[in-house]
């Protein structure tokens, strides 16, 4: 429970370290959401200066920063110019959309890397094992972007999947079996870009976790006691393995999500991607940062699972001895 | 049958591993077990009146090659042959690098990457392990030879409670369910430790000593009641103390459960109390083999003799250790890969003949029940 206590006030922190800093980045960013306004001739200079002085925008920055604080607290987390309404409700819909996305990919990347990188581990150096590497090597070389539109491509052109969105026209007055076949249709392509673009990653670095726990002493005497292959591989091997790969858990959180942003424009999905894009352009600045904030607060969440899951996978961790 | 005329048809020497061919005049061919017949020195052979105990472990021609990192082959075991009855305790003697750990996990077929059996045969209890499956060692492995490993701080699984590794072990073999396993794996537990097993039980590696560690390891080799034990250096990274509670656990256990035992030592002094019988080692090869007690009073290869001076003993029996001194065997064992031509002992034996440097000696049978192979008495 300490353990716990310190990792959520360690999130904490970083949360109010990577606020100041958008903060401040937005604020070094050229450029204001009144800039446009500023150019249109039917605006008057006015209406310009009312509107910065109602977002505050003449304020030195701390003041702001302590304003958008307060509208954090209020759960407003501050307020977008361009839709003219409190930035949370916006994201709030966004962030489950890339929540959906991001988690189901997580799940499906480890659940295909932890079997195939296992397999290649235990037939190290032979056949299998070689293709199985050469092929991730090769995947690891084809950027997320062409991967994301080769599958769009192939979408359009056979018609299996849709193309974008998260649900069909209709959606609504469908049953409950066939909204979830849906918006598994829908899921479908993001995922297969963000999975594949992943796999290579991880299938390595199981199987070199693998390989180096498959040498040590422990299973050479559980193979000597004869403990079946297979029960060696996963209940001795891997979660003796499982450490390092946890870690990485944590870190995959954080790439797939960066990825996820990244296909969520490419494919449309109404995730934080779009919304963040949108928002950039727009210098619409509490949207971007709490874009930011959301992303960062799913990264910490992912890496506190990873920390509950190490904590719960080592005894040395648990009794604080090594 | 002694009224027939038999014909005995002898496979070239080492006798021990040859197979004794015995064809009767009724056509019919019988098989010997060596033991049962002698070679007698006129070329004659010497029929015992009544077979010998089938030995549990049959090992003849054991050759091993391991793999070095560049992937060529080198010899570390070379033509071992020995036997094990039910209930016996064999020793292995000798330095480091000489094949002891080797052979062992050669018998179990758990030589490492690249390590091969090149010839020979390993029978346990009529079946040969050097051709069996995968499938048939994991039944055969733990539940009817189990090893007890060295380095107790490393064979145990660093993230589960020691009461579930020895369950495990019971799990693979009776096929229970798991909680019949844990109560049987407490029983096995009980044997060696006394009280609280609860406790022990629930602890995992790291919460407990190097000498509760290595009582683990054994309750794990012995939770299925295996027919043969092969410990290998049992005490080796234990202190003088706990080194000595493990060697009387061992030494009951053996008396209590009537276990055989493979024990592998470099340190002549713990063999003494525990084996009957034991094998000396050197380069790969068995140089001498003989009853325990009669070997150590009176030991043939020069390399036992000098094994056994280096080993610390009363004042009275060695006027060295008065000194504060042992006599030390001069260099050291050759590079497997690199053998002389000859004996592989001739660079550092004291008693070296000119022949020693030409060819490898033969089995020699100075006296009954011993084996040595050295010119100095014929070879």
């Amino acid at each position: 429970m300490r353990f716990l206590a310190g990792r959520l006030l360690h999130g904490l922190f970083l949360l109010f370290g990577v606020s100041v800093l958008s903060f401040l980045f937005v604020a070094l960013a050229p450029g204001s959401f009144l800039d446009e306004m500023r150019l249109s001739p039917q605006i008057s200079p006015e209406t310009v200066g009312a509107l910065r002085a109602q977002y505050g925008l003449d304020r030195p920055l701390p003041v702001r920063y302590a304003r958008w604080v307060r509208s954090v607290l209020r759960g407003e987390l501050g307020f977008s110019f361009a839709y003219n309404t409190p930035a949370a409700p916006l994201l709030r819909v966004r962030a489950r959309n890339t929540l959906v996305l991001t988690g189901s990919a997580t799940l499906l990347a480890w659940a295909t890397a932890i079997p195939i990188g296992v397999w290649a581990a235990a037939r190290k150096g032979r056949v299998v094992d070689q293709l199985t590497t050469a092929s991730a090597t090769a995947l690891l070389a084809v950027p997320d972007l062409l991967l994301a539109l080769g599958l769009l491509l192939l979408a359009v052109r056979t018609g299996w999947f849709p193309t974008g969105g998260m649900v069909s026209l209709g959606f609504e007055a469908l049953g409950f079996g066939a909204k979830v076949k849906d918006a598994a249709r829908h899921l479908t392509l993001p995922v297969v870009t963000l999975v594949v673009g992943t796999l290579p990653v991880l299938v390595k670095h199981v199987r070199a976790a693998l390989i180096e726990v498959l040498d040590s002493a422990f299973l050479r005497a559980a193979r000597g006691h004869g403990i079946p292959r297979r029960r060696l591989l996963f209940r001795y091997a891997l979660p003796a393995a499982a450490n390092p790969l946890i870690s990485l858990f944590g870190f995959s959180v954080g790439a797939l999500l960066s990825t996820s942003l990244l296909v969520e424009v490419v494919m449309s999905w109404p995730g934080l991607g779009p919304l963040l894009l949108e928002a950039i352009l727009a210098r619409d600045l509490y949207l971007v940062i709490g874009a930011v904030m959301f992303s960062t607060v799913f990264l910490l969440a992912g890496n506190l699972l990873a920390d509950v899951l190490l904590y719960a996978n080592d005894p040395r961790i648990r009794t604080g001895e090594r | 049958m002694a009224t027939h005329p038999v014909h005995f048809d002898l496979s070239p020497p080492p006798l021990h591993t040859a197979r004794l061919v015995c064809s009767l005049a009724s056509g019919k061919t019988l098989f010997l077990a060596p033991g049962f017949a002698e070679a007698q020195p006129g070329g004659g052979c010497l029929l015992h009146g009544r077979p010998p105990q089938a030995a549990l472990l049959r090992v003849r021609d054991l050759t091993v090659q391991l793999a070095t990192d560049t992937g060529a082959a080198i010899p570390v075991v070379e033509a071992v042959s020995f036997d094990i009855a039910a209930g016996e305790a064999v020793g292995i003697l000798g330095e480091s690098g000489c094949g002891k750990t080797t052979t062992a996990l050669a018998l179990l077929r758990l030589l490492p990457p690249g390590g091969k059996i090149v010839r020979g045969s390993i029978e346990f209890a009529g079946r040969e392990l050097v051709t069996s499956g995968e499938r048939e060692l994991e039944k055969i492995r733990g539940a009817e030879i189990s090893l007890i490993f060295q380095e107790p701080g490393i064979a145990l699984h660093p993230m589960r409670r020691v009461g579930d590794q020895v369950g495990e072990v019971i799990h693979a073999h009776r096929g229970w369910n798991w909680k019949r396993c844990r109560e049987e794996a407490a029983t096995a537990l009980a044997q060696v430790f006394s009280g609280e097993i609860s406790r022990i039980s629930e602890a995992y590696p790291h919460q407990l000593s190097g000498g509760q560690r290595q009582r683990v390891l054994i309750a794990q080799a012995l939770a299925c009641r295996p027919a043969l034990v092969i410990a290998d250096e049992p005490t080796a990274s234990l202190d003088a103390t706990t080194q000595a509670e493990i060697l009387a656990l061992i030494k009951d256990l053996k008396l209590r459960l009537g276990v055989a035992l493979l024990l592998i030592s470099h340190n002549p002094a713990i063999l003494a109390g525990l084996a009957d019988r034991i094998l000396v080692m050197y380069s790969g090869r068995v140089v001498e083999e003989g009853p325990l007690e009669r070997v150590y009073r009176a030991p043939l290869h020069p390399y036992t003799k000098g094994l056994l001076a280096s080993m610390p003993r009363g004042a009275s029996e060695s006027p060295a250790a008065g000194k504060g001194k042992l006599p030390a065997i001069s260099g050291s064992p050759p590079d497997p890969a690199r053998l002389p031509p000859g004996c592989p002992f001739e660079p550092r034996c004291p008693d070296r003949l000119a022949i020693c440097t030409t060819r490898g000696p033969a089995e020699v049978q100075p006296e009954a029940a011993r084996r040595v192979w050295c010119f100095k008495y014929g070879g």
